[in-house]
C-alpha cells in the first residue's frame, strides 16, 4: 500500500463512468463495413443552413441594418460559445460545456439587475467573420522554414473532413494547425529533464530516478531581447506586435511572452504566446492564420437591455484577454471599442472609474454538501457599470466571429460579457439548465478498483 | 487487416473505449464520437502500430472528444481553448461522487487532469500514456509524477489517507 495506490483507488472510485454500459459492438462491426454515411443528415442540413445565412449575409455587407428588419440569422452560435463571466464560480458550474444539463451541489441562483447608471440607449457595431489566410499545408511550409523545423505537412490521423488538422512532426518539435485556424510550434527538450526510468513494485515504470532541473537563468535572454525576438519572430512570420503590447514573464526557469493577436487594425481578443525553456530555447509559439471579413454594421441593444440576457446564459462572448488579466476598465482600450460603438452617449463605464467601483473579489466559498439544499441560494446582482467592446463567439461549425457586445460589471466584482446585437440575427442555442444535484451517490465498491 | 480481423481486434477494446468517452462526453454523443472513432480506425488501419491499438484509439479519441467540445461549446476562453486539445474529465464528473477529489481535481490543469485520468481511470502504463499523447516517456513520467505530487498536496489539506 503506498500513496499512489491510494489516490489511484480514490480516483477510481469517483470514476463517473461507472455504470456507464460498454457500446454495442456493431459499432466496430459498421466501422469495418464500410458503413455509409447518410447521405443527407442534421449535420448536411445544417451546414448549408449556415452557408445559406452566410450568403444572406455577404448581401448585406457595409449595410446597417434596421432593427425593425427581420434578416436570417448571421449565424447559428455553438452551444455555450464564449462562457465569459469573470468569476470563480464560473470554473465550477460551467466548465464541462458538453453536458445539456448540468448538475452541481450548492444551487446558485443568481438575479441579474440594472443599476441606475446603466445606458438605455442602444447602438451600431460591425460583425467580423474569421477566414482563413492561407491553406494549412502552405502555411506549415513556410513556418517549417522560419522555425527551422525538417519534413512536410501531413494530415493528421484524428483529422476528419469537418475538423481538418495537419503538422509536421520531427522528433520532439512539432508544427500543428488547425481547422479552426490556430497554429502552433511546440520544441520538448528532454535533455533538460533526462533521467533514468526505474521500475516501482507494481510494475509500473515511474521515474524516481530523474536528477532535479537546475536553474540556468543566464541561458535565459533578457527582457529586452525576449521583446526583439517577438517583434523579429512576429514579422517573419508576418503577425502584428509591438513592444508596448507585450506582456513579458521572466524567472530563473524560463520565460513567457503574450500579445494581442490583432489583424486589420482590429484586436480580435485572441492572444499570441510564445515561451522559453530554462536553457533559453525557443519552446513554444502559437498564433492564428485567419483574418477578419466585415459581415456588416448592426444596430446593438443597450446596456440595460443586455443585462436581461445574462441569466439566459446564451448570450455570451469572450472578451479581449485584457479584462481577465485585471478586470478593471480601460475606457480607450486597445480596439476594445473598434467597431461597437455606444449611441449619442458613452455607456457608464466609461463616466466612472470602474477600478475605484471594483470591490474585491469574493473569496472561494468551500464546497456545500450536497443534498443540504434543494432550493436555489438567490444571490442579487447590480449592474453598476458597463463597456462597450468586441466579443469573440463560435458558430455551430467551428468558425471564429467577432461581434459588438458589453462588458457588464456588477457590484460583487466580476464580471459578464454579453453580446448587444439584436433579437434574430443571430440564432442561439437553447437556454442551459442547470440543476440542483439529488443527493450523495453511493460509493462504489473497493473491489471494483482494477490497479 | 480483413474486417473480421479488425472487428475482433477492436471488439476487444470497445469496454475500454465505451468507458474513456463516457467520462469526457455527454451520454448522448458517446456512441457517435465511438463511431466515428472506429470509422477513423477502420481508415488507418494499416498505420496502428502493432500491439498499440489501445493506446492508438485513445490518442485519436482524445481528438476527437477536443473536436466534439469545440464543436458543442464554442467555448473561447483564450487561454483555454484553442492550445494543445485536452480530453480530460471534468470536476464536474468527477464531483458527483467526491467533492472533495472534485474541488483538488478542478485546481489542476486540462493537461493535468488527463494525465492523472489516464493514469488512474484508464489505468495507462507511462508508455502508454506517453503514445497517447504523443509525447516522450521521460516526458510522461515526469509530467505525471508532478500531477499527481500537486493532487496530493492539494488533498493533504482535507487529511488524504
Amino acid at each position: 500500500m503506498n500513496d499512489d495506490f491510494d489516490l489511484k483507488k480514490r480516483i477510481a472510485d469517483a470514476d463517473p463512468a461507472k455504470g456507464f454500459p460498454t457500446l454495442n459492438e456493431s459499432v466496430v462491426a459498421k466501422a469495418a463495413a464500410g458503413h455509409p454515411k447518410p447521405s443527407f443528415s442534421f449535420k448536411t442540413a445544417r451546414l448549408a443552413l449556415g452557408s445559406a445565412s452566410l450568403a444572406t449575409a455577404a448581401l448585406v455587407v457595409s449595410l446597417t441594418l434596421p432593427s425593425a428588419l427581420s434578416p436570417q440569422p448571421l449565424f447559428t452560435m455553438a452551444t455555450g460559445s464564449g462562457q465569459a463571466s469573470a468569476t470563480s464560480e464560473e470554473s465550477k458550474v460551467s466548465a464541462d460545456q458538453g453536458l445539456d444539463a448540468m448538475y452541481w451541489p450548492g444551487w446558485i441562483s443568481y438575479e441579474y439587475v440594472a443599476g441606475d447608471e446603466l445606458s438605455d440607449l442602444g447602438g451600431s457595431g460591425e460583425v467580423y467573420q474569421g477566414q482563413l489566410i492561407e491553406d494549412p499545408t502552405s502555411l506549415l511550409a513556410r513556418l517549417a522554414s522560419i522555425f527551422q523545423v525538417s519534413g512536410s505537412p501531413v494530415q493528421d490521423q484524428w483529422s476528419t473532413p469537418e475538423y481538418p488538422s495537419y503538422s509536421i512532426t520531427n522528433g520532439n518539435t512539432n508544427l500543428n494547425t488547425y481547422y479552426s485556424g490556430v497554429w502552433y510550434y511546440s520544441n520538448w527538450n528532454d535533455r533538460l529533464y533526462a533521467c533514468e526510468e526505474v521500475i516501482s513494485e507494481d510494475g509500473e515504470a515511474t521515474t524516481p530516478g530523474c536528477p532535479e532541473p537546475k536553474p540556468t537563468p543566464e541561458l535565459i535572454p533578457t527582457t529586452t531581447e525576449l521583446t526583439n525576438i517577438v517583434l523579429s519572430m512576429s514579422s517573419q512570420i508576418g503577425i502584428t506586435a509591438d513592444a508596448a503590447s507585450l506582456t513579458i514573464y521572466r524567472d530563473d526557469w524560463g520565460a513567457y511572452a503574450s500579445w494581442p493577436y490583432v489583424i486589420n487594425g482590429i484586436d480580435t481578443g485572441m492572444q499570441n504566446y510564445a515561451n522559453w525553456s530554462s536553457d533559453g530555447s525557443l519552446s513554444y509559439f502559437s498564433s492564428y492564420n485567419f483574418e477578419l471579413i466585415s459581415r456588416g454594421s448592426f444596430d446593438t441593444v443597450s446596456p440595460r437591455v443586455a443585462v436581461s440576457r445574462i441569466s439566459e446564459g446564451r448570450w455570451y462572448g469572450s472578451p479581449p484577454e485584457s479584462f481577465y488579466r485585471d478586470q478593471q476598465v480601460v475606457s480607450n482600450g486597445l480596439a476594445r471599442s473598434e467597431g461597437a460603438v455606444p449611441a449619442e452617449e458613452p455607456v457608464a463605464a466609461n463616466e466612472s472609474s470602474p477600478a475605484e467601483d471594483l470591490p474585491v473579489e469574493p473569496e472561494d466559498q468551500p464546497i456545500p454538501v450536497p443534498a443540504e439544499s434543494q432550493e436555489p441560494e438567490i444571490v442579487r446582482l447590480t449592474i453598476t457599470s458597463s463597456e462597450a467592446t468586441m466579443l469573440s463567439v463560435w458558430d455551430a461549425q467551428g468558425n471564429y466571429w467577432l461581434v459588438p457586445g458589453y462588458v457588464l460589471f456588477n457590484d460583487q466584482g466580476w464580471f459578464d460579457a454579453v453580446i448587444s446585437l439584436p433579437d434574430g440575427l443571430i440564432e442561439l442555442p437553447e437556454p442551459m439548465t442547470i440543476m440542483p444535484m439529488d443527493g450523495i451517490q453511493e460509493e462504489p465498491a473497493v473491489s471494483e478498483m482494477v490497479d | 487487416m480483413s474486417p473480421e480481423e479488425f472487428s475482433a481486434l477492436f471488439r476487444a477494446h470497445l469496454s475500454q473505449v465505451s468507458a474513456y468517452l463516457a467520462r469526457r462526453l455527454p451520454e448522448s454523443a458517446v456512441e457517435e464520437v465511438a463511431s466515428e472513432l472506429f470509422e477513423i480506425a477502420w481508415a488507418k488501419k494499416n498505420q496502428i502500430p502493432e500491439g498499440f491499438a489501445l493506446p492508438w484509439l485513445y490518442k485519436s479519441a482524445r481528438y476527437l472528444v477536443a473536436n466534439y467540445h469545440r464543436k458543442e461549446s464554442g467555448r473561447s476562453r483564450i487561454l483555454a481553448s484553442f492550445q494543445e486539445p485536452v480530453a480530460a474529465p471534468s470536476a464536474e464528473a468527477v464531483a458527483l461522487a467526491d467533492l472533495g477529489l472534485s474541488e483538488a481535481f478542478s485546481a489542476l490543469t486540462g493537461s493535468e487532469r488527463e494525465l492523472i485520468s489516464l493514469w488512474a481511470l484508464e489505468n495507462l502504463t507511462t508508455k502508454e500514456i506517453s503514445l497517447a499523447l504523443e509525447i516522450s516517456e521521460n516526458a510522461a513520467g515526469i509530467r505525471l509524477s508532478r500531477a499527481k505530487a500537486k493532487l496530493k498536496t492539494l488533498l493533504s489539506d482535507e487529511s488524504f489517507d
